[in-house]
């Protein structure tokens, strides 16, 4: 009677662990620790954890967002020029405006809210397919750096304390950007979980036209993210800015696939209506693991991108699995 | 408020289209001496990359030599740098619209000869920068070769190193970017010569400024004995520059950039870059057509023209950015 | 024995925790139609899952027999090379190919991988002709309403001359001439010797069509009748187990003040531009009343209720008057102010949300009534939601279950229930027991019922003429764009043949 009694205890907590939707990314990250903490035990020192955590921050500030855009049923290819963007206003704020830190900063974002409101237009009012749009605004935002920057870095910046936000460190251990990371990633979580609006962005990727007659303002809703998510690009390369201390025309470039990629491994549906941040933040860890992992582990150079896509089709085969045992449909 | 978004975006694209065409009339009425005469001469430059702290000096060197010459030049690159694939279609494109004269980074027989020998045997003036394919295929070429270009790096390494027990790494943009690979085999090859310098390998940053940063940060976790980073890529120069400000290893690192962008120097006046090394990509797009012009005029040039690359350390900064215009903080 | 062309022995399939089917047996005889009927959730579909080789061979217990000898599927193919064809409840169709590549996909004729098109439309044109469609082969079945696209999917099966034909609710989307052609076919199907199973909520179907009837409960064989032989309470009271007292508890109460008018009312047609669908009509409606709309499939009911409540807003006209005073509705939020609440008829596609739990579905509607400005207080949104879920009988293991992995009913009664939560005066429904068991059936006209009594006024679009008689006070009939027909209880207005008379336009 106790034996079956604990038997059924056991498969409950199978059942818990797998009906989480972290855990496709959860054991694959687990996994990896182990295996690198074998191979180097240096892995674990604090120095090298906070720069793994230095590493997801500049991902995480902007997956954390863009999980809330996934949730509500959309995609964006052109975070990375946001990116971009952002970085380079600021710098120009600072170098070519002198308009002080925190102008500076404001202009970033404002230009990336600009990219945002486009991107909206376009996605949400004229119902335009979001992967070729984001791509084509990809483009427009990369050419315009171009254009006014000639593709050299704005330098110049002249203003020393404005280092502290990439390069310095809270209280002397951890850098600002994972702070900050933190706490964007804490209220994502509570505005998707405990607010209206965050119930309202995942009925709109659930199912569009039950939100609509449900009373939600689905356009008003999908604008918002849409911009929330080019802002936090754009603070993203404001970030980048202090960090090199310039405005790089080409910060960020490439990285909008790795970060979607980690929002998806992180649990995250590709057709809408459900996910997590932690989720997310665990995928963004993962990456950087990764990278940082295989370079500790003294594995050659050419090998890593190998080692680096089978784990991300691996975290999805796991997460398939995870899926098919808590019985959720997709 | 849709047919109000609708037509706001369509005149904006209106409005960029306009501004290119203009830009381009404008160009074009400048340069103008010759209109209305004889046909003029087309002259394409098939660049490595749009923009770029390098890629910009060279292509406004050619625009200005097009601009005294009175040819009609036109600087086109791929969008994703190094994209051999799209350097060759680019190539191809100017040929077939009637390019009388092509100027490119063509480094290899297997991959451009197809597309330039006929046109080479056809009258084009075809020159290359950086690199050569062969006498067969141009006239000639200019700039430093990717060999010249890792010795040059061997070189600048080994008087930095003295004495000292040096563990290098080469930290280029991609795996696959063939011009930094034949680089860093005629390093490596310079290097043999030297028992207190060991190479570590090649590392790829992807022209990403943190990943440079964060590599060689891991890098140095596993193999506390490397001491020095040559770059081959900008962005990744000011990843490694990054690295050593952030952790205060100016004294103990030794970092040779590349490129004369402002930003780098500035990292060589805080000593976060021992030194740059920086090519003369205004010449290679100024002297190219010049030379041409020369064959046009019926002269004669050399096949091999080193442009000359020049070391840049914390004592010439100053010196050298007055000579150039450029800024420093 | 070999007179039975099928049967199934012993038949039983567990999923993790739950047996499906328990021991089924069926026997299907050459040349007959074999009603199967049952709840939601009696094993309906797992039993056809098992026969259509959905469930392979080693995925249950239990074996079946073709013509006298045991057969082992490994898939559906397998079956289909068996000579068993299904029609299913959801018609797959490639919305952008045309009718004949959908009748024939999968066998177009031709060799060589060479299409032979002038044979596939001739052999279209036989086939749609049968079936008494009036359609071009070459068009896309885009444009085509659910019941023609029903049909097709029907003659799809048709034209791969199976020896068992199943059916799985083939009427719910078609016009009563529709079944009419349906039944012509299978009736000229059963004097050809081909055997049909056939699932139906509807009795009458059952027996007008069926040779004998077959009843399923907790996945079990309950009985098999001859159908000439059974009284439909019977039938009804082995479904569900108990005596289904009486299905339609209408309890006479006084109306009181008009709370709804609508007055030139015109909606486009979705299909076809430049056409109305509904020209110009009016209505009132009083407190505590329920007010049924009556008509045929696409005499655009559904779109009425949909522009009354903001859905649709292109090209709609309409004056809305609540209390008797002019409201400007212009998107289901503004509806929703005003104390509106609209149930739709595909719940499935524009009802429910799959991924979202109970909770979430429920309260989705009622955002800005949830207490909290900006911040949802878990604790109470938790308490609305468990008395909605008590008192609509919802059979959840929680109220985090997601809505996938409930029974049909039961998503039905969350649909209710979130627009419960919103305490609405006026609530719009759309042919609300559509494809549910009789038992949540029962439920539903229950709680009707009740609602009225609190006060609530009711707008029903229903196709189901039982409940459209028994729980309206007023019946309007839709038909060419206009209302043909008033209909009140009291009078005794509310029969069947006068109901039919006005949607048909006589």
């Amino acid at each position: 009677m106790n034996t079956l009694k604990n038997k059924e205890n056991k498969r409950s907590l199978a059942s818990i662990f797998f009906a989480r939707t972290e855990t496709g990314v959860l054991l694959p990250l687990v996994i990896l620790l182990v295996i690198i903490g074998c191979v180097n035990s240096d892995f674990f020192a604090f120095t090298n954890l906070v720069d793994i955590l230095r590493s997801s921050s500049y991902t995480f500030i902007i997956a954390a967002p863009l999980t809330l855009l996934m949730i509500s049923g959309g995609m964006d290819l052109s975070i990375a020029a946001s990116t971009a963007l952002g970085c380079v206003v600021c710098a120009w704020g600072l170098a070519d405006f002198h308009i002080g830190i925190f102008p500076s900063i404001l202009l970033a974002l404002a230009a990336g809210a600009v990219v945002g409101a486009l991107k909206a237009a376009l996605v949400v009012t004229f119902n335009l397919p979001a992967f070729i749009i984001t791509l084509g605004l990809t483009k427009i935002v990369n050419s315009f750096i171009l254009v006014t920057t000639d593709g050299i870095a704005v330098s110049n910046l002249g203003n020393e304390s404005f280092k502290a936000l990439g390069q310095g460190k809270a209280f002397g251990m951890v850098h600002w950007t994972i702070i900050l990371a933190v706490v964007i990633g804490v209220s994502m979580h509570i505005l998707l979980n405990r607010t209206k609006f965050g119930r309202a962005v995942a009925a709109c990727g659930g199912n569009r036209e039950t939100a609509k007659l449900a009373g939600i303002n689905v356009v008003k809703t999908r604008y918002i993210v849409e911009i929330m998510v080019s802002v936090f690009a754009a603070f993203c390369g404001v970030c980048m800015c202090s960090r090199f201390n310039s405005g790089q025309p080409a910060a960020g470039a490439g990285t909008e696939l790795t970060i979607m990629a980690s929002v998806i491994i992180g649990g995250t549906s590709m057709m809408g209506g459900s996910g997590t941040i932690l989720g997310s933040f665990l995928g963004c860890v993962l990456l950087a693991v990764i990278n940082n992992g295989l370079v500790l582990m003294r594995v050659s150079t050419n090998w890593q991108n190998m080692i680096f896509g089978l784990i991300l089709v691996i975290s999805l085969f796991i997460d398939r699995y995870r899926r098919a045992k808590s019985g959720g449909g997709l | 408020m849709k047919k109000l978004i609708a037509l706001a975006l369509t005149l904006a694209l209106c409005w960029s289209l306009a501004a290119c065409g203009g830009s381009g009339s404008d160009s074009s009425v400048a340069s103008g001496g010759s209109v209305g005469d004889s046909k003029k001469i087309s002259a394409t430059f098939v660049g490595v990359m749009q923009g770029g702290a390098v890629w910009g000096q060279a292509e406004a060197g050619f625009y200005a030599a097009c601009e005294e010459l009175g040819w009609d030049g036109q600087y086109v690159a791929p969008a994703t740098p190094n994209d051999t694939t799209v350097m060759v279609e680019l190539s191809e494109t100017a040929l077939n619209n009637g390019a009388d004269v092509l100027i490119g980074t063509y480094y290899s027989p297997e991959i451009f000869g197809d597309v330039l020998k006929p046109a080479f045997e056809r009258g084009v003036y075809i020159a290359s920068t950086n690199a050569s394919v062969g006498p067969e295929y141009q006239n000639f070429w200019i700039g430093t070769d990717p060999d010249g270009m890792g010795v040059t790096q061997a070189k600048t390494l080994v008087e930095l190193a003295g004495d000292q027990e040096v563990t290098v790494v080469y930290m280029q943009t991609e795996a696959t970017s063939e011009t930094q690979n034949q680089q860093f085999a005629a390093f490596t090859k310079y290097l043999k010569d030297y028992a207190n310098i060991t190479v570590y390998g090649q590392e790829f940053c992807n022209s990403s400024e943190i990943t440079a940063a964060e590599k060689i940060a891991n890098l140095i976790k596993v193999n506390p004995q490397i001491n020095a980073c040559v770059c081959a890529d900008g962005a990744g120069c000011i990843g490694v520059a990054n690295y050593v400000d952030e952790n205060g290893v100016q004294d103990d690192f030794i970092s040779v950039g590349i490129d004369d962008a402002a930003d780098m120097l500035n990292y060589i006046m805080s000593g976060a870059l021992d030194c740059t090394i920086a090519q003369d990509f205004y010449a290679m797009g100024y002297q190219s057509c010049m030379m041409i012009k020369t064959l046009m005029d019926g002269g004669d040039v050399e096949f091999d023209n080193d442009s000359g690359s020049v070391v840049i350390k914390a004592e010439d900064v100053e010196s050298y950015a007055a000579e150039k215009g450029i800024t420093l903080s | 024995m070999s007179n039975f062309v099928l049967q199934m022995r012993n038949v039983t399939k567990r999923f993790p925790g739950v047996i499906a089917l328990k021991d089924v047996n069926l026997e299907l005889c050459r040349g007959e139609i074999l009603g199967i009927c049952g709840e939601n959730g009696a094993g309906k579909s797992t039993l056809m899952k098992v026969l259509s080789g959905s469930y392979a061979a080693g995925d249950y217990e239990g074996e079946i027999v073709l013509d006298g000898s045991p057969v082992r599927f490994t898939g559906v193919h397998d079956a289909q090379a068996h000579g068993i064809e299904m029609v299913y409840q959801e018609m797959n169709m490639m919305l952008d190919a045309s009718v004949a590549e959908n009748l024939f996909v999968g066998s177009l004729p031709g060799k060589n991988g060479w299409i032979d098109y002038k044979k596939l439309y001739a052999d279209a044109r036989t086939l749609l002709e049968r079936a008494k469609l009036d359609l071009d082969p070459k068009m896309t079945v885009r444009p085509l309403n659910s019941g023609q696209m029903q049909l097709l999917s029907l003659m799809r099966a048709v034209s791969k001359n199976p020896g068992i034909l199943v059916l799985d609710e083939p009427t719910t989307a078609l016009t009563d001439q529709e079944v009419d052609t349906l039944m012509e076919i299978l009736d000229s199907l059963r004097t050809k010797g081909v055997s049909c199973l056939y699932i139906s909520h509807k009795l009458e179907e059952l027996y007008r069509i069926c040779d004998r009837a077959l009843v399923l409960r907790d996945g079990q064989t309950i009985n098999c009748h001859r159908i000439a032989e059974v009284e439909k309470q019977t039938l009804i009271e082995e479904m569900v187990g108990r005596k289904v007292e009486n299905l339609y508890p209408k309890d006479e109460h006084g109306f009181g003040e008009e709370v709804l008018r609508v007055e030139h009312l015109s909606v486009p047609h979705p299909n076809i531009r430049g056409r109305n669908i509904v020209e110009d009509i009016g209505f009132s409606l009083r407190k505590g009343e329920i007010l049924g709309i009556g008509g045929l499939v696409g005499a655009g009911r559904s779109e009425s209720l949909g522009a009354i409540f903001g859905q649709y807003t292109m090209g709609v006209h309409k004056k809305i008057f609540i209390d008797g005073k002019e409201v400007n509705i212009r998107s289901p939020r503004d509806a929703i102010r005003h104390g509106i609440g609209f149930i739709t008829e595909e719940c499935k596609l524009n009802g429910i949300i799959w991924m979202l739990s109970i909770r979430e579905n429920m309260s989705v509607a009622n955002l800005p009534k949830l207490p909290g400005r900006f911040f949802i207080k878990k604790g109470k949104e938790k308490k609305v939601v468990q008395k909605q879920m008590t008192q609509l009988r919802i059979k959840a293991p929680s109220m985090e279950t997601a809505l996938v992995q409930l029974s049909g009913g039961n998503q039905q009664k969350v649909i209710l229930g979130k627009w419960l939560m919103n305490e609405p005066r006026i609530l719009l429904v759309d042919e609300p027991t559509k494809g549910i068991d009789v038992g949540t059936k029962a439920d539903f006209y229950k709680i009707m019922s009740d609602l009225t009594k609190q006060g609530v006024s009711i707008v029903m679009v229903s196709s189901d003429m039982p409940e459209l008689l028994s729980m309206s006070d007023r019946v309007l009939v839709l038909a060419g764009g206009k209302i043909t027909a008033e209909l009140h209880r009291d009078r005794g207005e509310t029969t069947e043949t006068a109901v039919m008379a006005a949607a048909i336009g006589e």
